[in-house]
């Protein structure tokens, strides 16, 4: 939920134009967001092969767009993003299309032990993300995968502002209900009926 | 303010949004575990490497892809450019024969 500080966002641009002069240095960004786009192709796609293969033709397109990159002052994952929602949104238009059921991957590197323990929380609720419909599964990846504000989410999903503030809010009502606890309002209500 | 702006708000750490209603600090907190849980995320380094390379495998291929085009636009102007340049040569030659029988025609009469 954290958005990115005035400094984080200076050091991101400073990086964009190191790879920019020397295109070796643009494995730095590779490594800070393979894993939230390939997370976020996954939670769309519910396939790891085509996970896989959006998440690389993302990064080919960062590396071949980058000479022309120009920064706007927003995170470059919001860039990143929306090239991959694109990748995904043309995978959907195909005549072959089938959502497949969420299976959740298992972290990679976790402890096991820990693993044991988190992992299955995290994959209740990484499936969970995954069962939301297709806008409001985005509009959350967006928000608490990629950190971004409204306006850059709206501006990744071509949706308005205020059409993103209300998926939002219809999405983590759904997972709340699924995930945790009823609402208060709603035990306020069961035990008035 | 409905509860969708003030979910909104308190997102944007309006701490008055958060307090107002338990309902928003329940999605709030939900909010942050759906966040723990993304960040959880984490690629083996042999899948982390396999991306990466057909990242650039791929940028290079259509780098490629894009000079092979370039030089093929080339091929065709050379292709233009030498066919006229064949065509002007062929005319000359035909000139020249054709002034060499007269020429030769006149020094026979």
């Amino acid at each position: 939920m954290a958005h990115r500080t005035a400094a984080e966002l200076e050091e991101e641009r400073l990086e964009i134009l190191a790879a920019q002069r020397d295109r070796a240095a643009f494995a730095t960004l590779y490594e800070r967001y393979v894993d939230q786009i390939h997370a976020y192709a996954y939670t769309l796609t519910h396939d790891m092969e085509q996970a896989n293969d959006v998440t690389a033709a993302t990064f080919t397109r960062a590396i071949e767009e980058l000479p022309r990159f120009q920064w706007r002052g927003v995170p470059y994952s919001a860039w990143l993003y929306r090239v991959a929602a694109n990748l995904v949104s043309r995978e959907r238009r195909r005549p072959g299309w089938i959502e497949l059921e969420p299976r959740m991957l298992p972290d990679a590197r976790a402890d096991p032990a820990l693993q044991a323990e988190e992992g299955s929380r995290a994959d209740e609720v990484r499936a969970a993300v995954a069962g939301l419909p297709h806008d409001q599964r985005q509009a959350i990846l967006l928000r608490f995968g990629g950190d971004l504000r409204n306006r850059e989410i709206a501006d990744v999903m071509g949706r308005s502002e205020g059409a993103v503030k209300l998926l939002t809010f219809r999405a983590l009502t759904a997972l709340r209900r699924r995930l945790g606890a009823p609402l208060p309002a709603e035990r306020l209500t069961r035990s008035g009926s | 303010m409905n509860e969708a702006d003030r979910l909104d708000a308190a997102l944007e750490s309006d701490l008055a949004a958060f307090a107002a209603s338990p309902d928003v600090r329940a999605m709030i907190e939900t909010g942050g575990e759906i966040g723990e849980a993304l960040d959880a995320w984490e690629l083996g380094p042999g899948v982390r490497e396999r991306i990466y390379a057909r990242a650039i495998a791929g940028s290079r291929s259509r780098g490629v892809a894009a000079r092979l085009r370039s030089l093929g636009l080339d091929r065709r102007v050379q292709a233009v450019a030498g066919g006229t340049v064949v065509t002007i040569a062929a005319a000359a030659v035909g000139v020249a024969v054709t002034r060499g029988r007269r020429h030769s025609d006149a020094s026979a009469a």
